[in-house]
């Protein structure tokens, strides 16, 4: 019975389904159409800001060029220029320094500021707000700020008589300067990190904890056997945008030091800046840039294999 | 940056030091045909009538020059040529070079084109984006105009193709009433200058206010001074022309000499303080006794006298001779930045017409040195031009400037004549010396291979040449 019931089901659809389907598969172009059209600004807009001055980037990265006037095609040389300057290399060791600083202090404080705050339910909001200020504050503004701060004549040091800090030469100092800069730019960074951790454990089942504290377990081990797997597709993407951020930094460094003192902050970035701006050698720093996106294209490269394998990130 | 320290030359060739954005510019040139293949040769002007639209991007230092060149400049040129139309677009300060760069290697842009500085000017008449200025140069008496030094800074190849926005020099500033106090005699040596500033560090005062934490390059002030003054200028020149490498124990001797100062900390309290003074609290401290001089050039006059206000006085000297047979009295040249015509401008009459108004009446260009601390336009001066209430510093300062400089004597400052690249490079790898990673021998063979490849490629400008 329940056949041909199924059968009469399946016979009575047969009929108005397709006329169901011309009529919406219709409709769905329709959307489809007026959803690219939406998006054809954009397109349009990326196409000229982005695909346009990345091919012509990558062009000019076989060129000559100073950036006024024309140019000679010199094939490789500039990329084999690359690998033999010493300045570079500096660069990017400044950068994996930077990347290193970059995946531990601040996504260590996001981490745990945002665990701290997944398990209080008042103020909450009043925290988020307060330790994400500093991320939507202009960087010139925050850089400048801190430059007055840390000042060793008119800083805080000199200003409270703090002993250690007073006439201490953070910027100025070869020894200090890349992580002082690094200090102020995590002070600007980490209250976004810890809103997206926060975001993420925000969606992790309350009754796993709740089992886990009927088991006797502590704030570490909820920690480390609840918290950090449950959200840990958003770390590792934090760990994949940290990556390709750091080695693109470049603005609290040319706001702050640009680059010295004697080099000691300079970055690939800063760098390719000085290469087209002070140095006239555009063709030279499309090079550098393209080598950048390489780097960049690594990373992601990695973390979608990751994800094609199946791991869970 | 703060409000001092930063002159406008020097931010126009910093902030353009030449080149356009990478990849705004490129498009910009890809989709403007700006490029491609060997360079075009300079465009030449035919001698078109003054009149028309001329348009014009500008930058200011301050409000209140902004407000003295709107009245003196533009309605003041507007009013006596009523057959042009003068359309004036405030850019800022430290983008105007790039943003303008770009906009003529996209083959639009103001039809008044400011640039950094002569060599950047070549390098826009290399790539045909300028025309050449000779006819209005006769037509407008120009080389009578114009103090001959800095006219000729504007030529490549013969061709004129840039007029200079200002002139500066490097001079010795000092604390006058300390001085006073401490019985110290206005340098004249070497010798005077290490026992001023020994006798200085001895009391807790530090010899010279310097600092580079809002300006890196103000390394280069201090660099160009030693060459000028301890290596001469007819080794400046020689260097510059070629004849001479750049590895030559007299500029070795000079970059050991700075490094050997900033060791002992006289700039600014030693290498790292460097690195973190700013402008206005060096002055500030310069006022109030804690620094005893300053090596600056002469855009300070218009910061320090906002510091010293009645209390204590200061004053300026010439860099004094820091090795036996350098010149005392010497100044070093220094154009601001250049005004050119761009090749596409519909009207470039009209546009050479107001060029030669920025040269045309010392009595208003003085003015504006007095009224709002311009600097003003290299033309020459004498005692009668200067407006009462000038500053008398300031007032001997330009008037003993033109005479020595008129005499054939003069230094060269680096941000002038280096060509680009060389001088990014001395401005920059110098603090590897003063941190001493790097010897002065070896930063100076960078800076002559850097110099060597510019100079083969004709990328120097003209030097204006020593009575012999």
């Amino acid at each position: 019975m329940a056949v041909p019931a199924q059968g009469r089901v399946a016979d009575q659809a047969v009929v108005p389904v397709p006329a169901r389907r011309r009529g919406n598969s219709a409709h769905l172009r329709a959307r489809r159409r007026f959803g690219l059209l939406l998006l054809l600004p954009l397109i349009v807009v990326n196409l000229l800001v982005i695909v346009g001055p990345s091919f012509a980037a990558m062009y000019y990265s076989f060129t000559d060029w100073t950036g006024i006037g024309g140019y000679n095609w010199v094939g490789l040389r500039n990329y084999t220029d690359l690998v033999k300057d010493p300045d570079f290399r500096s660069g990017l060791l400044h950068n994996l320094e930077w990347t290193a600083i970059f995946l531990t202090v601040p996504m260590a404080m996001g981490l745990m500021g945002a665990f701290l705050l997944s398990r209080i339910t008042r103020f909450r909001m009043l925290f988020r707000v307060a330790y994400f200020i500093p991320y939507v504050i202009a960087g010139v503004v925050s850089a400048s700020v801190w430059e007055n701060l840390l000042d060793p004549q008119q800083g805080l040091g000199s200003a409270l008589g703090i002993p250690g800090l007073e006439g201490t030469t953070f910027f100025g100092d070869p020894d200090r300067a890349l992580p002082a800069v690094a200090f102020v730019d995590i002070w600007h960074f980490w209250g976004f990190l810890l809103v997206l951790f926060l975001a993420a454990m925000q969606g992790i089942d309350r009754e796993l904890y709740e089992a886990a504290r009927v088991d006797g377990a502590g704030l570490w081990r909820e920690f480390r056997d609840i918290t950090l797997p449950g959200i840990r597709p958003t770390l590792v993407f934090a760990v994949v945008l940290v990556t390709i951020w750091s080695f693109l930094t470049f603005d609290y460094i040319y706001i702050i030091t640009q680059g010295g003192p004697a080099g000691a902050t300079e970055t690939a970035a800063t760098l390719l800046y000085k290469e087209v701006f002070e140095y006239d050698q555009a063709g030279y720093a499309a090079a550098m840039g393209l080598t950048l996106s390489l780097v960049a294209l690594v990373v992601m490269g990695l973390y979608g294999l990751a994800r094609k394998l199946g791991w869970r990130v | 940056m703060g409000s001092s320290g930063l002159t406008r030359r020097q931010a126009l060739a910093r902030g353009g030091a030449g080149l356009a954005g990478l990849s705004g510019a490129s498009w910009l040139m890809a989709c403007g045909g700006g490029g491609g293949g060997a360079n075009k040769p300079a465009a030449v002007a035919k001698v078109a009538p003054a009149k028309g639209d001329v348009s014009y991007w500008y930058t200011t230092t301050n409000a209140k020059q902004k407000a003295w060149q709107k009245t003196y400049d533009f309605e003041a040129f507007q009013a006596a040529n009523p057959g042009i139309r003068l359309q004036t677009t405030q850019k800022p300060l430290d983008t105007i070079a790039r943003v303008t760069q770009t906009a003529v290697q996209a083959g639009k842009g103001p039809d008044v084109i400011i640039t950094g500085g002569p060599a950047l000017a070549a390098a826009y008449a290399r790539a045909g984006n300028v025309l050449a200025l000779d006819e209005y140069a006769a037509r407008y008496g120009w080389d009578k105009k114009i103090l001959p030094w800095a006219l000729d800074a504007g030529r490549l190849e013969g061709k004129l193709y840039s007029l200079p926005m200002s002139y500066e020099s490097m001079i010795l500033y000092y604390n006058k009433s300390l001085f006073t106090d401490k019985g110290w005699s206005v340098p004249k040596s070497r010798a005077d200058l290490e026992a001023i500033a020994t006798d200085a560090m001895a009391q807790g005062i530090i010899p010279f206010a310097a600092g580079n934490a809002e300006w890196k390059p103000a390394n280069e002030w201090i660099v160009t001074a030693l060459f000028n003054h301890m290596a001469g200028p007819a080794t400046v020149q020689e260097a510059l022309s070629g004849d001479r490498p750049w590895t030559d124990p007299l500029f070795e001797e000079a970059i050991a000499t700075m490094a050997d100062w900033f060791k002992k900390g006289w700039f600014g309290g030693g290498v790292k303080q460097y690195f973190s003074n700013r402008f206005d609290p060096l002055y500030a401290g310069m006022a109030k006794g804690k620094y005893a001089m300053n090596l600056e050039g002469t855009w300070a006059f218009a910061n320090l006298s906002g510091f010293f206000n009645g209390d204590t006085e200061f004053d300026w000297t010439t860099v004094p001779s820091l090795r036996d047979g350098v010149p005392n009295d010497i100044y070093a040249l220094g154009a601001g930045g250049t005004w050119a015509i761009n090749a596409k401008a519909k009207a470039p009459g009209a546009a050479a017409k107001y060029l030669d108004w920025k040269f045309a009446d010392p009595a208003l260009i003085t003015k504006g040195v007095a009224e709002v601390d311009n600097q003003p336009t290299p033309v020459p001066l004498a005692s009668g031009d200067f407006p009462r209430g000038i500053d008398p510093k300031v007032e001997r300062f330009y008037i003993d400037f033109g005479q020595s400089t008129g005499k054939g004597t003069f230094g060269y400052t680096t941000w002038t004549f280096m060509p680009p690249k060389s001088d990014s490079y001395l401005a920059e790898e110098v603090e590897k010396v003063l941190v001493g990673s790097m010897k002065p021998a070896e930063y100076l063979k960078g800076l002559d291979k850097v110099f060597r490849a510019e100079l083969r490629r004709n990328d120097v400008p003209p030097l204006p040449k020593q009575a012999s």
